[in-house]
């Protein structure tokens, strides 16, 4: 990596090479039998130069010809993407590696034995099928570049996703439960699925029209991508987000606070440092419903003339591989502060209402503008602070600065799911559509 | 190559090993407006090596050759716990042994034309669409996936396939104060450069649905009678029916191998659907799957009788049907799954006046615009519509979102158009993404459709 920096640093004004490894096991038991057990492990680099202006990048999976790689970075840079931003210089960064070593020495059956565990505890509680999906890994991430940053993070990490499945479908009641290291599936976890998926055994038809609407922390996400795509620096630099001239103002109800924060040692995915090096912080996105913060990674905050967060990674929606992606602002560790209801109140608290345990399709419709229609797949229909059952063809749809804006309570606990720390939330007055 | 994989198969202790070898190389350009976000023409490669000893499987895959080793040894190893776990055995159905290599059937190479030039028509197509009535912003990016595959099995096939991929593909965003609307376009295939070639027409075009979109009212929620056109027949057709049919995806889930069981009626007699990959100059089309069998057209549905599914070697033997040559990897970085190549519903011998007229009141549904399945529940969006009014199409609505259960839908289909079409891009991610997944149709009439506005 040193080689390959020295080489082009001195072919550009400023270089940078992103490294990173991946050794990581998957187990799959589907109803109930072990289906398949699957190893990869990656490794890749990727290169950007900036000259006079202008940004070249490359990549490869193997080291094997630096000069070769450097020159794919020259060639790109003929193509004229702009590069008027800087890299970060060597800060007085404290490292932390989210890292246990026990995941290093693993086994596929180790793995095996502890999700066919989990199959036990739920086979004896539900009478659904129970699929369980285990994986382990490790992985090393570097970002060194000409200006003398040298940034490295080893983590690991070990998850356990349990999903029971109607009969006739595939549509599930879920947890994924994910840690540092091998860790057993907490029993309350197991019997918070069990029983959300029993009250829904049941199918039922519910009327349409405008009802409370609890999104469980599994169905979150859905809603924050468009809080995600609209306050990003990219859509700031465009002006195209629709909250751009609301920088202080309420949008949302004063019970939601979201936060994006890598810096967070008690979640599994700490990150001190972005795939641009750069240190990474707690950024307030909404704080009491107001709009705080938009995220930048190197190259907006530039445009924008701002500084940058520390919230550029190589990623993306879907597929695509890191080496293969330019960093991009992403909010990847989202948490929405606690409320003061348990999932108890909460139910009791619908006089008429669907819990949204999964969603479909909630990449359609105009994510920029905040506008969401998603089917509810599982929903619980509840009327009266009791659940009837599942909703059987249920749509939900609206706008997130009328919904959120229209939250109500907020549970008092969070758990992972779907890429952040999230509390169930209920929103009043959503338009549900059913066949009635 | 084939060479010293062979030598590497031979190494391995087993009932069937085989490993693949991949060379991929990636060029993109990418436009932000007017903006060049990123440019590249890049190369990485890796292995696959699958292993079955005692009725388990294991697969590893690896991007360094110093690893491989290594992940021999797992997938071994993992075929080991799975034999002792009592899960079902695992076989795989025969196949014929192969030796061949497949050459591109190219109409311009695009790996022979200037990067440059590539830039210029991106900008081009670009500059058209921007310079449309309310046209804000826009997304469009080249892409060109090249892929050299080398595959050899410890039965003896050794097969060298390539595979080119081009698109020129985005969403042009129109804007009128703080509304926003936003159009998808693509053009592309896997027959080479000229297909991308003169093709202003679908960008001016698109273009100006985006703009009109802005002067559109929200479709209200109801229940509504509906004609889907063949692109948005398509997406129903590959999300709520195809991912039925990959043997895979229903193997372990018994409720859902029962209702799919071959000879079940499951559709309307007008519903026939087809999965065919050897269609010549179409984007999913490939010669040998990633198991080295051959691919072969399939009917999946017969004026609605279940007919057949697509099957890995795996799976064919597991539900005791014929091989079909759909096992197929995104790349080096995956074992393959059960995909569904080329699929769309068969066409009928209504026009589309004749169609309008059928349904008399209701809407008319164009274009996928993402869409998801939970099993037989399906969700997905229409980029845009109009309403039919009196067997006429009227006003222009947005907006669009359609639900509904995969069987309900499948009876409720009471006529299909004369003229099926074809996508020219793919994205389908069941895991991996497949840019190769081709999908499309007739126009089709629904009835009770559920569409979820906002």
């Amino acid at each position: 990596m040193e080689r390959l920096l020295e080489l082009a640093a001195a072919v550009g004004d400023q270089a940078e090479v992103y490294h990173i490894e991946k050794d990581g096991t998957n187990v799959s038991i589907e109803n109930s039998e072990l289906n398949e057990i699957e190893t990869t492990i990656q490794a890749g680099y990727s290169l950007r130069i900036i000259k006079d202006g202008r940004l070249g990048i490359s990549y490869t999976k193997n080291l094997l010809n630096r000069d070769e790689l450097v020159r794919s970075a020259l060639l790109s840079m003929e193509g004229g993407v702009s590069g008027e931003f800087g890299l970060p210089a060597r800060s007085a960064l404290r490292l932390f590696d989210p890292y246990v070593e026990e995941v290093t020495n693993l086994k596929g059956s180790d793995l095996y034995d502890r999700a066919a565990e989990t199959v036990g505890y739920l086979k004896g509680r539900v009478s659904g099928q129970v699929n369980v999906h285990g994986s382990f890994g490790v992985e090393f991430v570097r970002v060194m570049n000409s200006k003398g940053l040298d940034v490295a993070q080893r983590s690991s990490f070990y998850s356990i996703f349990s999903s029971v499945l109607y009969p006739n479908s595939e549509t599930s009641v879920w947890h994924n439960h994910v840690t540092l290291g091998p860790s057993s599936v907490p029993d309350e976890e197991l019997d918070r699925v069990a029983r959300l998926f029993q009250a829904g055994l049941p199918e039922v038809n519910a009327p349409a029209g405008r009802m409370k609407v609890a999104f469980l922390p599994e169905t979150m996400f859905s809603l924050l991508w468009r809080l995600e795509a609209a306050s990003s620096g990219r859509a700031f630099y465009e002006r195209i987000s629709p909250i751009l001239e609301r920088r202080g103002e309420k949008i949302f109800s004063d019970i939601l606070t979201i936060v994006n924060d890598p810096t967070d040692t008690h979640r599994f995915d700490t990150r001190v440092f972005d795939d641009e090096g750069v240190p990474t912080k707690r950024l307030p996105i909404v704080e009491r419903g107001v709009f705080k913060n938009i995220y930048t990674n190197l190259d907006f905050a530039a445009k924008l003339g701002l500084e940058p967060t520390g919230n550029g990674f190589r990623t993306q929606r879907w597929g695509g591989e890191e080496i293969a992606l330019l960093p991009t602002p992403a909010l990847s560790h989202l948490t929405i502060e606690p409320g003061q209801s348990s999932l108890d109140e909460i139910i009791g608290n619908l006089d008429r209402g669907v819990l949204v345990l999964g969603v479909l399709g909630p990449h359609s419709g105009n994510i920029l503008n905040g506008d969401f229609s998603m089917g509810i797949n599982p929903g619980l229909y509840v009327e009266n602070g009791a659940i009837k059952g599942r909703l059987r063809d249920g749509m939900v749809a609206g706008n997130i600065y009328e919904t959120m804006a229209k939250a109500v309570m907020v549970e008092n606990a969070v758990r992972f799911s779907s890429g952040g720390y999230f509390p169930a939330v209920v929103f009043e007055d959503v338009s549900v559509a059913t066949r009635g | 190559m084939i060479e010293k994989l062979r030598k590497i198969v031979r190494g391995v202790e087993a009932d069937f090993a085989d490993i693949r070898y991949e060379i991929r190389r990636d060029t993109k350009i990418s436009l932000e407006s007017r903006e060049l976000r990123e440019i590249g023409s890049n190369t990485t490669d890796g292995y696959v090596v699958r292993v079955l000893r005692r009725g388990g499987f294991g697969i590893a895959s690896v991007t360094r050759f110093d690893d491989l080793d290594e992940a021999i040894h797992r997938a071994k190893d993992a075929a080991e716990t799975m034999s002792r776990s009592g899960a079902a055995p695992i076989n795989m159905a025969a196949c014929p042994t192969v030796e061949e290599e497949v050459a591109l059937k190219l109409d311009e190479d695009p790996l022979r034309i200037p990067l440059g030039e590539k830039v210029s028509l991106v900008r081009h197509y670009n500059d058209l669409a921007l310079g449309e009535p309310g046209i804000a912003s826009t997304t469009l990016g080249y892409s060109e996936v090249y892929r050299e595959k080398y595959y050899v099995s410890s039965e003896g096939s050794a097969i060298a396939e390539r595979l080119l991929t081009t698109s020129i593909a985005g969403s042009i965003v129109a804007q009128k104060g703080s509304l926003t609307q936003d159009i998808r376009v693509a053009v592309g295939g896997s027959d080479g450069f000229a297909r991308i070639r003169n093709r202003d027409d679908v960008f001016i075009r698109r273009a100006r649905i985006a703009g009109e979109l802005l002067e559109a009212e929200p479709v209200a929620s109801d229940s509504y009678d509906v004609i889907l056109n063949p692109l948005l027949a398509g997406v129903f057709i590959h999300e709520a029916f195809g991912h039925f049919s990959e043997a895979d995806i229903i193997e372990k889930n018994p409720t859902l191998r029962d209702k799919m069981r071959l000879g079940a009626k499951l559709g309307s007699d007008k519903v026939s659907v087809h999965a065919d990959s050897t269609i010549p100059h179409q984007l999913g089309f490939y010669k040998y799957d990633d198991e080295g069998v051959a691919v072969r057209p399939v009917t999946l549905m017969d004026r609605g009788i279940l007919a057949a599914r697509l099957h890995s070697r795996r799976t064919a033997i597991a539900f005791g049907e014929e091989t079909t040559g759909h096992s197929v990897a995104e790349d080096f970085r995956y074992a393959p799954i059960v995909r569904m190549g080329t699929i769309f519903i068969g066409a009928g011998d209504n026009s589309l006046k004749d169609l309008l007229k059928e349904v008399g009141d209701g809407l008319y549904l164009l274009d996928g615009k993402g869409g998801q399945t939970s099993g037989e529940n399906f969700t997905f969006g229409a980029q845009y519509g109009y309403v039919i009014e009196g067997g006429e199409v009227g006003a222009m609505v947005r907006d669009i979102n359609i639900m509904g259960n995969l069987f309900t839908t499948l009876k409720n289909i009471t006529a299909v158009g004369d003229a099926v079409e074809l996508s020219e891009r793919g994205g389908c991610g069941k895991g991996q993404l497949n840019i190769k997944s081709s999908l499309g149709g007739p126009h089709v009439v629904i009835r009770d459709m559920v569409v979820g506005g906002v």
